[in-house]
């Protein structure tokens, strides 16, 4: 009788005007080859981060090499500057 | 006598269910429960750690539903109260989409006043306004703050 667990992003989506990157983490438990548990975790991330009123570009270097393609290509400098503009108009 | 209608897998995925009708408003064409990792940004905030950061959600269709719980402790906050980390980005349609605070010791306003829990079109993080839209602040520096709290939004 052997536990085994599994872990990778199964699914990652772009999402909505602004090329919001969604990604869900399945975690599988199985016994035997046989599943008996499975969870998702998900997190969401954006072209650019903004600390204060600074902005700065989203650091990819963390994540997997999927995403990082994924991000490379949707990203683009208009998505990004338009991000930040929704961002700021919104503030306030 | 109760009527079980079990859909399973086992002859495939099913992609979308119709109810009352065939319409794609009539379409359930998705649902997910699980977790997601919430934090507490605020301008300035230093060295913060915490106690708990439990985030769970179950999405029905297009409608979130996330039900959070904070206990951090942090120093030299200066901003505006933002809770980030939501399991999904929210529609980029103009819509109501919120939270109701059900406890927190991050602000007294956030406890004891009717805080307006924003969060915009296609974003992933929730905002604080007192009732005359101004910002509300995060404590300068928590000591084992607490937030708990219910988000829906529309994606």
């Amino acid at each position: 009788m052997a536990l085994t667990k599994a872990t990778k992003e199964d699914k990652i989506e772009v999402a909505g005007a602004y090329k919001a990157i969604q990604i869900r983490t399945v975690t599988v438990i199985s016994e035997d080859d046989t599943e008996i548990s499975r969870t998702f975790h998900r997190r969401v991330i954006n072209p650019c981060v903004k600390s204060g009123d600074n902005w700065s570009d989203y650091d990819t270097s963390s994540e997997s090499a999927e995403v990082r393609g994924i991000a490379s290509a949707v990203w683009t400098d208009d998505i990004k500057t338009a991000y930040k503009n929704m961002i700021d108009e919104q503030e306030h | 006598m109760a009527l079980t209608q079990v859909i399973n897998a086992g002859i495939g995925q099913v992609t979308d269910i119709k109810i009352g009708g065939s319409g794609s408003a009539n379409t359930l064409d998705d649902y997910e429960e699980g977790t997601f990792t919430p934090t507490i940004n605020a301008s300035g905030f230093t060295s913060i750690t915490y106690a708990r950061q439990d985030g769970h959600y179950t999405k029905i269709g297009n409608q979130v539903c996330c039900y959070i719980t904070l206990q951090w402790t942090g120093t030299s906050a200066a901003g505006q109260f933002r809770l980030e980390g939501l399991p999904f980005a929210s529609a980029n349609t103009p819509s109501a989409k919120g939270m109701f605070v059900t406890y927190s010791t991050a602000s007294t306003y956030l406890n004891q006043g009717s805080p307006l829990m924003y969060i915009g079109d296609s974003q992933n993080f929730i905002r604080a306004y007192y009732n005359d839209g101004s910002a509300v602040n995060v404590n300068a520096n928590a000591s084992n703050d607490w937030f708990e709290g219910v988000v829906v939004y529309n994606t």
